[in-house]
C-alpha cells in the first residue's frame, strides 16, 4: 500500500469557506461496547444540523427541517457504524467532522484500522467506483441471500444510490504502521 | 409473535395478517438480526393470504436491517407461497428512498407509500 491512497471523489477543503464547522471526537470502543451510542450520536448531530434547514413551508430549494433531520441521521449513522465495527487497532480515536458550505454539507469521518483490513476496504471501494452502483447493489443482495456473503459495502451503496451522496475515501499510513481512514461524504444542501 | 428491544418493537398482528414495525431498528450486524429473520420467515411459511409488512411507524432502519428485509424478500420470491404487500410512510426518509428497491428483488411485491 502507498503512503496515501485516495479513492472516489475526495475533495480537499478550503477551511474558510465553511458556514459552520463542528468536530466531535469519540472512542470506537465506547460505541462498540454500547451500540446505542452510535445511534445517539447520529441523532444528536442530525438534529443539531437540521436547524440550518427551513420549515416545510419555506423549503423551496432545500430539504425541510424534519426531512433533513431524518435523512442526516440515517447518513451519519451508517458512517459511524463502520468506525465502531472496524476500528481494530489499539488506537480507538474516531473523529466526526461536519462542514456546511453554501451548497453542500460535508462529513469527514475518520478512524484507524489494521493494514489487512485497509486492503479489504480498498477492494470494496474499488468495486463500488468501477461498477454501476444500482446493479452492484442488487447483485450483492442476491449474493448475500445465497451465500451469506457479499454484504459488505451495502451501506455505502445505499448512500450513493438512494441519498445521492458523493463518497470519497482516503487511506493514510501512520507512524504506528496502521492506517488512518477518512471517509468524505458530500450531501446537497441547496439546489443550484 | 413479537420481538422487542429498548428502541423498537416488531409484532405480528394476526387479524391483519401484518408484521408491524415501530421505533428505531439499528442493530449491529446480520447475527443480531437473526431473530428478526427467523420471525419473518416463520410468519411467511405459515401465511395463507398476502402478508403485509407495515413499516409506517419505523422511523429508522439501518443498512444491515434493510439487508435483512431484502434477504427475506429474495427467499420469499423463491417459494412464492403468498404475495407480500409493503406499507410505508412518505415522511420517513429511509422508506421514501429505499423501500422501492424491494420491488427490484421481486417484481410482484406490492408497495404502498402514503
Amino acid at each position: 500500500m502507498d503512503a496515501v491512497t485516495v479513492l472516489g471523489n475526495f475533495k480537499e477543503q478550503a477551511k474558510e469557506s465553511a458556514l459552520s464547522d463542528s468536530t466531535l471526537m469519540l472512542n470506537s470502543a465506547d460505541m462498540s461496547n454500547n451500540w446505542r451510542r452510535v445511534s445517539l450520536t447520529a441523532d444528536y448531530l442530525a438534529k443539531y444540523y437540521s436547524y440550518y434547514f427551513p420549515y416545510k413551508e419555506k423549503a423551496l430549494f432545500t430539504m425541510s427541517r424534519s426531512e433533513a433531520e431524518n435523512t442526516l441521521s440515517f447518513v451519519i449513522n451508517e458512517l459511524i457504524e463502520n468506525t465502531a465495527k472496524y476500528s481494530n487497532t489499539s488506537k480507538k480515536n474516531v473523529t466526526i467532522k461536519l462542514s456546511l458550505e453554501e451548497k453542500n454539507l460535508f462529513f469527514h469521518i475518520s478512524n484507524y484500522i489494521a493494514h489487512d483490513t485497509a486492503q479489504e476496504f480498498i477492494d470494496i471501494c474499488k468495486e463500488i467506483f468501477e461498477n454501476n452502483t444500482e446493479e452492484l447493489y442488487i447483485k450483492k443482495l442476491e449474493e448475500n441471500a445465497e451465500t451469506g456473503k457479499g454484504g459488505s459495502g451495502l451501506g455505502y451503496l445505499t448512500l450513493i444510490n438512494d441519498y445521492d451522496i458523493g463518497l470519497g475515501f482516503k487511506f493514510e499510513k501512520t507512524q504506528e504502521k496502521i492506517i488512518k481512514v477518512t471517509v468524505q461524504a458530500k450531501m446537497k444542501y441547496k439546489e443550484e | 409473535m413479537e420481538i422487542k428491544g429498548e428502541d423498537y418493537h416488531v409484532h405480528y398482528n394476526n387479524a391483519k395478517n401484518a408484521i408491524e414495525f415501530s421505533g428505531t431498528l439499528r442493530l449491529r450486524d446480520s447475527a443480531e438480526y437473526q431473530n428478526l429473520s427467523e420471525m419473518l420467515q416463520s410468519v411467511y411459511n405459515n401465511a395463507s393470504a398476502a402478508l403485509v409488512l407495515d413499516f409506517k411507524n419505523l422511523l429508522f432502519l439501518n443498512s444491515s436491517g434493510i439487508n435483512t428485509i431484502s434477504k427475506f424478500i429474495i427467499n420469499a420470491r423463491k417459494s412464492a407461497r403468498v404475495q407480500i404487500k409493503i406499507l410505508g410512510n412518505n415522511e420517513v426518509s429511509w422508506q421514501q428512498k429505499s423501500l422501492r428497491n424491494l420491488q427490484k428483488l421481486w417484481s410482484s411485491v406490492q408497495i404502498q407509500i402514503d
